[in-house]
C-alpha cells in the first residue's frame, strides 16, 4: 500500500472521527453496521458477515468513511475455509481493514426524512490495493437516524486476489457485497 | 489597316461607399417532424452507420429516413423523457442521454436502459464521446464527467481538479484524452492505466471567457471553442497556445449553442443573432445569416452535417435543412431585389460585376461581411443601352459588350474606357457575348464571329487591335453566332441560331449535323470541362457532348487507321435530362458542369457520369435566366445569374457521399424477423419473405429509386420506388435478393447489396424423412405379412384340432363299449315298455344327429351343448337308473348368451361315467352351474377300483380347442370328495371370438 495514501487515509478517518468525537450534530455514527459478501460459483457458494462494520458521515461536508475488520467475517463453509479468506486472499495480518472513504455526489436534505438513492464516490481498499469506485446506495433518513443498505459488487482481479486453479470453481470472480448500517447522531 | 480612334469617357461612380451587412444566403427549408406532437424542439442530431439521421428532441428520440419520422419513446410517467445529448459509438451503438440524468442505449433495434450498478447520474447529460480507448463519457450539467471503461462507471468531478462541475460539452482527441468545456473554462481529462488527469484552462491561459459552450476539431488539430459571451477562439493544444481571431475580440453577438466546421468556415449558432458564418481562411469575413430572406430564427440549438453535406439546423422552433454553402443566394442589395440580370462575371478579386436596365454594377464583398457596390454609368450610352456580355481578359481589363453599341474595355483601377465600335473596325454592333484565350478575344455576333487579336500593349488600356470576322462569307454557315469557345487544344466551337455547330481547326472548319446525329439546330452555349470534353446546350433538343476521345476506325483493306467523324452524346430527358431548353452550360475546375433552364439547374459529375438537379428542394424555383449568364469565379465557385437573383453553387467542397447509401432495415420471414447479417436457412413453412430497405440520399429522398433482382427466380432488373419488396411463397431454392439503388433512372456504377438465404425443403422432401418413410412401410408390410402368415397357421391348427377332436367324439361315441352299453339298455327296455324303447331310440338317433350338425362347427350356444347333454343323459339314465344323476342349473339367458366349443360338455360328462363307479346307494351327481362366468362341471368323486385305460385325450383336445379360440385352458380342482372342472366359455357378443 502506497505510504502517502495511508497517511492521508488516516488523515481523513482521523479528522472524521475527531469532528465525530466533537458534539457536532453534523456527524452521524454507525451505531449497527453488518457487512456480508457473497461468492456465488458453480460449485459452491460461500458466504461470510461481519458485523463490526464502523464507520461516520459528516453531513455538512457529504464526506464518509467506513471500515471494517477483515477477520471479523464468521459464517464461512469451513473453519480452513475462514483461515484462507484471512491468509491466502485477504492477508490480513498485513491489510487488518477494508476501507471505503470519500463523499456522496448528490446534495441531500438530511432534516427532510425520507428514502434516497445516492451515490458515494470514493476510494475503496481491499487487500490493501485502493481501486475509485461509485457505490449506490439507499439512505433512509430518519431523525437523527440514518440507515444505509447496499448492494455492489467487486471483482477480485481489480483487488489484486488471486484465486489458485484448483478452486477456480469454488470461488466466483464476482463478489457481492451487501452492507447495512444504521447511523446516529451523537446527541441522543 | 484599321485605324484606332481614341475614346476615353470617365466612368462615373456614383453610387458606392454604403456598407451593408448583405451577403449570399444559404437556402433553408423547414421540415415537419410530428404533426401530432406540439413544440418539438431538436436539441440533439447524429448519423448512424446506416446513414440514418436521429434527433434528440425534448418529447423523445426520432429517427429520419429522408421521408418519415419514427418516433421511439422513453416514457417516465407517460411523459416523453428530453433528450439531451445523442452518439453513435464506434461498435455502431447510440448512446441516449436525457435532461433527467439518465442514459440509454439503443443496439439491435431494441432501446435499453443504461443499467450500471453504479447508477446512472441526477444531472442533465449535455454530451457523450468515446476516446481512442474506447472509454464512452458522459458530461453532465451539474455533477461533471462520467466514464465507462465497459466495467465500471467513474467520475470526475472538483475533487478530481475540475473548476466546474456544469459542463457543456465534450471533445475527444488522438490522445485518449477529452477536453470539455465547463462554466470554469476548459478542463483536459484523461483516464490512463486507471490514473485520473485534469488540467484547466482559463481566462488566465489566453481564455476570452470562462464559460465554454461548445468545442470541435479542424482537420490541423486545432481545437475551436465557443464561449458565453466572448465568440469563438482557437486553441493550440501541443503549444497551449490560445488565439482570439480579432473579429471575435468585439462580438456583440450572444451565447453560441452551436458550431459547425466547414472546409473554410464555422458556422456559428447563436442564442439571439441566429447563425453566423465566419470565414477563418481567406477573407477571414464573418456573415450574418440572421434577419434575411426566411432565415429568421434567432436561437439556433444545433447545426449538423450529415455524409452528403447536408447542413441541418435546428432552431427553438423549426427543424432546417440546408444544402448549405453548397447554394447560395443572392437575392437583394441595399435591401433592393435584383431585377433584370443581363450578364454577369466574377472577376479575378472575386468582384461581382452584372449588368442590369441600369448599367454595369460591381459588388465589393469586404472582410467583416459587409459589401460595397459600385454603379458605372456611360454618359455617352443612353439609358435604354443594354449591356449583353462581360469579359475579363488575361491583362486584368474588363470588357462589355452591347446591345447595338459596340464594345467598352474598362480599367478596373481608374475607371476609364475605350470604345471600340465602327471606326475600329468592327461594324458589327451588337454583341452577343465575349470569350477568349490570351490575347485572343472572340465575340460572337449577329453578324457573324468577330477574332480581336490584341497588341503587344495590351497591358494599356488603350491597345492596339485587330480585328477580323469569320462569317458565312469565308466558312461559317451563318451570321447569326451564340457563343464562341476556343477550347485548350486550340480548336474554335461556334454555336450557330439554325446551322448546329460549327468547329475550326487547323484542318479549317467542320460543319456538325446531322450526319453527326446531331438533331439541334440552334445551340445557346457552349463549355469545355477539366478533361477537355465539350458541352454543347442547344435551344431545344437538350445537350450534346463531344468527349473528345479519338475515334477510330480501322481499315482492314489499307491496314491503316482513320480518324472517324466526331463523336457527340446526346443527353435528352430520357436519359436524364429535366429540360431540354438549355440556356447556358458552364463547366467548373473539378468535374462539374453546370446546366441552367428555366426551372432550375443541374450539375453533371464526370466522376459518377450522373446529373444531380437542384430545383425546389434546394431553393431553386425561378431560374429563367437570359443566355449565357452563367460564369466561373477564380475560387471555383460558379455564379448563375437568374432574373432577379444570383444562384452561387460551390462544387468543389469536400468529399461527399454522392450516392445514395443503401441498406436493410428488416428482413422477415413469415412476419417473424431474422438476422440478415448472416447466411439463413429459411423453413419451406416460413417462405412468406419481406425485405424492407432504405436508400438514404437526404439531399433528394425523392429522387431515389431501386431495382431488385431475386438471383433464382428474376431474369431482369425489376424496377421500383417501394421500400419493400414482398415474396409471398418462394420454393424451396437457393436465393440472393440483389438490390441497388440509385438517385437518377441510371443504375450503373450505382451501390448495390444483396442477400443470400436458402429455402429449406419441406420435412416430407427432405431425404431423412424419406429414408424414414420407405422403412416403415417396409416394416409395416413385413409386419402384416407376418401376422397374416400366423392367422393361417392358427387356423389351419385349429382345423386340425376340430378334425382330431371330431374323430375323438365319433370314435368315443361309435366306441363299441358305448354302442354295447346302449343296445344292451335297449333290449332290457324293449321287453319292459316297447313305448319307452322307441323314445330311447329316438333319444340315440337324436344323440348321433347332433353329433353329426354340430361337429363342424368351432362353438355352439351353451342350449344348443345342453340338449346334446340331455340326450345323452337321458341315454345314459336308462342304463344307470338311480345311480347317475344331474342337476343343470344354467337360466335361459345364460345358455344363449354363452357359447362353447361343440361336444365339450358331453366330452366332459362322458368322462365323470367312464372314471367313476355308479351305485344307487352312492349315485354319481353332476352339477352343472355358473360361478360369475366360468362353467362348473362339479362331481363328487368315487373313483373306480378298477380302472378303465385312458388315452387323456379327452381334456387335452378340449383345452387345446378353447386355445385356439383364445379362451384360458379348463381349470380342473380335485379335492377329497369332489372333481371340478372349470371353463371359461365366450361371450356372444365378443365378436371377436365368434368365428
Amino acid at each position: 500500500m502506497n505510504i502517502n495514501a495511508v497517511k492521508i487515509l488516516v488523515l481523513i478517518i482521523g479528522s472524521i472521527l475527531l469532528v465525530a468525537f466533537s458534539n457536532t450534530n453534523s456527524i452521524y455514527k454507525i451505531t449497527e453496521g453488518e457487512v456480508a459478501f457473497s461468492s456465488d460459483a458453480i460449485f459452491e457458494i460461500i458466504s461470510a458477515t461481519s458485523v463490526k462494520l464502523t464507520g461516520a458521515l459528516d453531513t455538512s461536508t457529504n464526506k464518509f468513511a467506513f471500515f471494517v475488520p477483515n477477520n471479523s467475517f464468521e459464517g464461512f463453509n469451513s473453519l480452513l475455509q475462514k483461515d484462507h479468506f484471512n491468509e491466502s486472499y485477504l492477508e490480513s495480518e498485513k491489510n487488518p481493514r477494508s476501507i471505503f472513504t470519500g463523499k456522496i455526489i448528490e446534495k441531500i436534505h438530511y432534516n427532510l426524512p425520507g428514502v434516497y438513492t445516492i451515490r458515494a464516490k470514493g476510494i475503496l481498499n481491499i487487500h490493501g490495493i485502493e481501486q475509485e469506485r461509485i457505490i449506490k446506495c439507499e439512505l433512509t433518513i430518519e431523525k437523527e437516524k440514518i440507515k444505509v443498505v447496499s448492494n455492489f459488487s467487486i471483482f477480485l482481479v481489480d483487488y489484486d486476489i488471486t484465486i489458485p486453479r484448483i478452486v477456480f470453481d469454488k470461488i466466483s470472480p464476482k463478489i457481492k457485497i451487501t452492507v447495512t448500517a444504521t447511523m446516529k447522531t451523537k446527541i441522543e | 489597316m484599321k485605324k484606332y480612334c481614341r475614346y476615353c469617357f470617365i466612368l462615373l461612380p456614383i453610387l458606392l461607399l454604403q456598407q451593408i451587412t448583405v451577403a449570399q444566403i444559404p437556402f433553408v427549408r423547414t421540415i415537419e417532424i410530428d404533426k401530432t406532437i406540439q413544440d418539438i424542439k431538436v436539441q440533439t442530431i447524429i448519423q448512424d452507420k446506416e446513414k440514418l439521421m436521429w434527433l434528440g428532441t425534448n418529447k423523445g428520440v426520432y429517427q429520419y429516413d429522408g421521408s418519415s419520422f419514427k418516433h421511439l419513446s422513453i416514457k417516465n410517467k407517460n411523459e416523453d423523457l428530453s433528450v439531451t445529448s445523442l452518439f453513435c459509438d464506434s461498435k455502431g451503438i447510440i448512446w441516449i442521454g436525457f435532461k433527467e440524468g439518465a442514459i440509454f442505449f439503443y443496439q439491435n433495434d431494441s432501446m435499453q436502459s443504461f443499467d450500471i450498478e453504479e447508477g446512472q447520474p441526477k444531472e442533465a447529460i449535455t454530451e457523450i464521446v468515446e476516446d481512442t480507448l474506447g472509454n464512452i463519457w458522459f458530461s453532465t450539467y451539474g455533477e461533471g464527467l462520467y466514464l465507462w471503461n465497459k466495467e465500471h462507471f467513474y467520475n470526475f468531478n472538483k475533487d478530481d481538479g475540475l473548476n466546474d462541475e456544469s459542463v457543456y460539452c465534450l471533445a475527444s482527441d488522438n490522445k485518449g484524452r477529452v477536453w470539455c468545456g465547463t462554466d470554469g473554462g476548459i478542463a483536459v481529462c484523461s483516464f490512463i492505466n486507471n490514473k485520473k488527469k485534469v488540467v484547466n484552462y482559463t481566462t488566465q491561459n489566453g481564455l476570452s471567457d470562462n464559460i465554454i459552450k461548445k468545442l470541435i476539431w479542424d482537420k490541423k488539430g486545432f481545437l475551436w471553442f465557443g464561449t458565453d459571451n466572448s465568440g469563438i477562439g482557437k486553441l493550440y493544444p501541443d503549444s497551449d497556445k490560445i488565439e482570439i481571431p480579432e473579429i471575435f475580440k468585439s462580438w456583440k453577438n450572444g451565447s453560441i449553442e452551436s458550431m459547425l466546421l466547414m472546409e473554410n468556415e464555422i458556422w456559428i449558432g447563436t442564442n439571439e443573432n441566429g447563425l453566423i458564418d465566419y470565414e477563418f481562411s481567406g477573407n477571414k469575413r464573418i456573415r450574418k445569416f440572421f434577419g434575411n430572406n426566411g432565415f429568421n430564427y434567432p436561437y439556433v440549438q444545433c447545426l449538423f452535417r450529415d455524409d452528403e453535406g447536408n447542413i441541418w439546423i435546428a432552431s427553438k422552433e423549426h427543424f432546417n435543412q440546408s444544402p448549405g454553402e453548397r447554394i447560395e443566394f443572392l437575392k437583394k442589395i441595399n435591401g433592393i431585389p435584383f431585377k433584370n440580370i443581363n450578364a454577369v462575371l466574377v472577376d479575378q478579386k472575386k468582384d461581382l460585376w452584372y449588368s442590369d436596365e441600369n448599367g454595369l454594377h460591381k459588388i465589393t464583398f469586404l472582410a467583416d461581411g459587409t459589401t460595397i457596390t459600385k454603379l458605372y454609368v456611360i454618359p455617352e450610352l443612353k439609358s435604354t443601352f443594354k449591356i449583353l456580355s462581360i469579359y475579363q481578359d488575361v491583362f486584368g481589363f474588363i470588357w462589355i459588350g452591347t446591345f447595338d453599341k459596340g464594345i467598352f474595355r474598362i480599367d478596373n483601377k481608374t475607371g476609364n474606357s475605350i470604345h471600340i465600335d465602327d471606326k475600329k473596325g468592327l461594324t458589327t454592333q451588337s454583341i452577343l457575348s465575349i470569350t477568349g484565350r490570351q490575347s485572343t478575344l472572340w465575340l460572337a455576333s449577329l453578324g457573324g464571329a468577330i477574332k480581336i487579336k490584341l497588341g503587344d500593349d495590351a497591358l494599356n488600356l488603350n491597345c492596339k487591335t485587330q480585328v477580323e470576322y469569320i462569317n458565312s462569307t469565308n466558312g461559317l454557315n451563318n451570321n447569326f453566332i451564340y457563343q464562341i469557345l476556343q477550347d485548350r487544344k486550340g480548336r474554335v466551337w461556334f454555336a450557330q441560331d439554325g446551322k448546329g455547330i460549327n468547329m475550326l481547326d487547323k484542318n479549317g472548319f467542320h460543319q456538325f449535323n446531322e450526319d453527326d446525329d446531331i438533331k439541334a439546330k440552334t445551340f445557346f452555349s457552349i463549355t469545355e470541362d477539366i478533361n477537355g470534353g465539350i458541352w454543347f446546350a442547344s435551344a431545344d433538343k437538350g445537350l450534346y457532348r463531344y468527349k473528345n476521345e479519338q475515334d477510330f476506325n480501322y481499315n482492314f483493306l489499307t491496314g491503316q487507321q482513320r480518324v472517324k467523324n466526331y463523336k457527340f452524346y446526346h443527353y435528352d430527358l430520357s436519359n436524364g435530362l429535366h429540360s431540354t431548353h438549355i440556356t447556358s452550360v458552364c463547366a467548373d475546375n473539378v468535374g462539374n458542369i453546370a446546366i441552367v433552364y428555366d426551372k432550375g439547374v443541374g450539375l453533371f459529375n464526370l466522376d459518377l457520369e450522373t446529373f444531380t438537379w437542384l430545383e425546389e428542394t434546394d431553393g431553386i424555383d425561378n431560374v429563367d435566366a437570359e443566355l449565357n449568364t452563367s460564369c466561373l469565379a477564380p475560387n471555383g465557385v460558379i455564379w448563375i445569374a437568374a432574373r432577379n437573383h444570383f444562384i452561387a453553387i460551390n462544387t468543389s467542397l469536400g468529399k461527399f457521399r454522392k450516392a445514395p447509401f443503401l441498406s436493410f432495415s428488416k428482413i422477415t420471414a413469415m412476419l417473424d424477423p431474422i438476422d440478415f447479417s448472416s447466411y439463413q436457412k429459411i423453413q419451406a413453412n416460413k417462405n412468406h419473405l419481406t425485405f424492407s430497405f432504405q436508400g438514404i440520399w437526404f439531399s433528394n429522398p425523392a429522387d431515389v429509386n431501386y431495382q431488385y433482382k431475386m438471383e433464382g427466380l428474376n431474369r431482369d432488373w425489376i424496377n421500383t420506388r417501394d421500400k419493400s419488396i414482398v415474396f409471398p411463397s418462394l420454393n424451396p431454392d437457393r436465393y440472393t435478393l440483389r438490390l441497388r439503388c440509385s438517385r437518377t433512372s441510371d443504375f450503373t456504377n450505382s451501390p448495390e447489396i444483396n442477400y443470400s438465404f436458402v429455402i429449406l425443403n419441406p420435412m416430407y422432401l427432405q431425404w431423412w424423412f424419406i429414408i424414414l418413410i420407405i422403412f416403415l412401410l417396409i416394416s409395416a408390410t413385413w409386419l402384416f405379412l407376418k401376422i397374416r402368415d400366423n392367422r393361417i397357421n392358427i387356423v389351419q391348427r385349429l382345423e386340425k384340432e376340430k378334425l382330431a377332436s371330431q374323430f375323438e367324439t365319433l370314435k368315443n361315441q361309435v366306441n363299441p363299449h358305448f354302442l354295447f352299453n346302449s343296445f344292451n339298455t335297449l333290449a332290457n327296455i324293449i321287453d319292459e315298455d316297447k313305448t319307452k324303447a322307441v323314445e330311447y331310440i329316438e333319444k340315440l338317433t337324436d344323440f348321433f344327429r347332433q353329433i353329426l350338425i354340430y361337429r363342424e362347427k368351432d362353438l355352439i350356444n351353451l342350449g344348443e351343448e345342453l340338449q346334446i347333454i340331455n340326450d345323452y343323459v337321458y341315454l345314459q339314465q336308462q342304463r344307470f337308473e338311480s345311480a347317475f344323476k344331474i342337476n343343470i342349473n344354467i337360466s335361459e339367458f345364460q345358455s344363449q348368451h354363452f357359447l362353447i366349443p361343440p361336444l365339450a360338455l358331453q366330452l366332459l360328462v362322458e368322462n365323470v361315467i367312464k372314471h367313476n363307479s355308479l351305485t344307487t346307494i352312492s349315485p354319481l351327481i353332476i352339477d352343472l352351474y355358473f360361478e360369475k362366468d366360468l362353467l362348473i362341471i362339479k362331481n363328487n368323486l368315487q373313483p373306480k377300483l378298477n380302472k378303465e385305460p385312458s388315452t387323456g385325450t379327452g381334456l387335452k383336445n378340449i383345452t387345446q380347442r378353447m386355445e385356439m379360440l383364445g379362451l384360458p385352458p379348463l381349470q380342473i380342482e380335485k379335492t377329497k370328495n369332489y372333481f371340478i372342472v372349470k371353463l371359461k366359455l365366450a361371450e356372444k357378443n365378443d365378436k371377436n371370438r365368434n368365428h
